[in-house]
């Protein structure tokens, strides 16, 4: 089983207000050292076994054009490979 | 006229549009599944507010997966007049029928009051029964409005005129105080370079008749009517 965990992040420069509220209330907590704050969302997907190469391939247009907008959102993916 | 009014599961302001143009316009108008795959010959095209699919995801992504979005998309390329209001403004701008995309409100609150906006241009199918610089009053109800693109698209949607309305206060003034959501320079409403697709945060339909405190709303609607009007000639 393939395993295919995104991290979906506001773009640098795009405001997240959610990161900012969040990032408030860690200093009210005394965490005074904290400078910035994103928000963002995991999606972990699964796959059935299939030809890994082309499954990359088809995982990144998908996270490019639909999982994230690349107009406000940046991406990463990590790949996880289970042994039966 | 002839209207068509797309409808995705979540949506909820389709009936109140096709009220709107039946009711108060005394047009013509449909209500279209988004699994359709064509859309009948129509004048006009809304997509209303709402929160289709449960705006997982992000606003409008998944519906612009929708099956009629081939369609919708077709009709853009063709000159049909398309507005897409709220939910609608979202899922034109995941549709990449419009620039930038809408986030999260600055203040994170869901905001519903009544607002003023600056009609930035009249040479448009949508604002041509406005004069310029027009104030007026249209609704809003929403918690992703913000609008935002980056500092070149928005130099070209500016030099180029597509910034149709923006938020200002009761005298007309674009600032900081009078933006409710955060937009970038306080977009409100924009179109396509083609012209003929409008997206818009405020709910022109909620301001349509007068015991709603403003007709303003109905003027957009008139304004594609009399394009069309023209346009045939009549």
């Amino acid at each position: 089983m393939i395993r295919a965990k995104l991290l979906i992040l506001p773009k640098t420069g795009v405001f997240d207000p959610q990161g900012e509220a969040l990032r408030n209330a860690l200093i009210q907590l005394g965490l005074n050292e904290t400078q910035s704050v994103r928000v963002g969302k995991d999606i972990v997907i699964e796959f059935k076994d299939a030809e890994e190469e082309k499954l990359k391939e088809k995982v990144e247009e998908v996270a490019k054009n639909f999982l994230s907008n690349p107009v406000i959102e940046q991406y990463e993916i990590e790949w996880e490979k289970e042994q039966k | 006229m002839n209207w068509a009014i797309v409808d995705f599961p979540g949506s909820n302001c389709g009936p109140d549009c096709l009220y709107v143009i039946e009711k108060v316009l005394k047009h013509k108008a449909t209500i279209l599944w988004h699994t359709q795959k064509r859309i009948p010959p129509v004048d006009a095209l809304i997509l209303p507010g709402g929160f289709s699919y449960g705006d997982y995801l992000r606003s409008g992504a998944i519906a612009a997966l929708s099956p009629i979005m081939g369609a919708v998309k077709e009709a853009a390329e063709i000159g049909i007049p398309i507005i897409g209001i709220c939910n609608g403004f979202q899922i034109l701008c995941e549709s990449r029928l419009l620039p930038g995309a809408l986030i999260t409100n600055r203040s994170l609150r869901f905001i519903c009051e009544r607002i003023h906006l600056r009609v930035e241009t009249t040479d448009s199918l949508f604002t041509s029964l406005f004069y310029p610089g027009e104030i007026i009053q249209i609704p809003i109800a929403h918690g992703q409005g913000c609008f935002y693109a980056d500092p070149s698209t928005l130099h070209k949607m500016e030099s180029e005129g597509l910034i149709l309305f923006r938020y200002c206060d009761q005298n007309g003034n674009v600032n900081e105080e009078s933006n409710p959501n955060g937009s970038a320079r306080n977009i409100a409403g924009v179109i396509n370079t083609k012209g003929n697709v409008l997206g818009l945060m405020p709910h022109p339909e909620r301001a349509s008749e007068s015991e709603y405190g403003s007709v303003d709303g109905k003027r957009i609607f008139e304004s594609i009517f009399r394009a069309l009007e023209e346009r045939n000639g009549k």
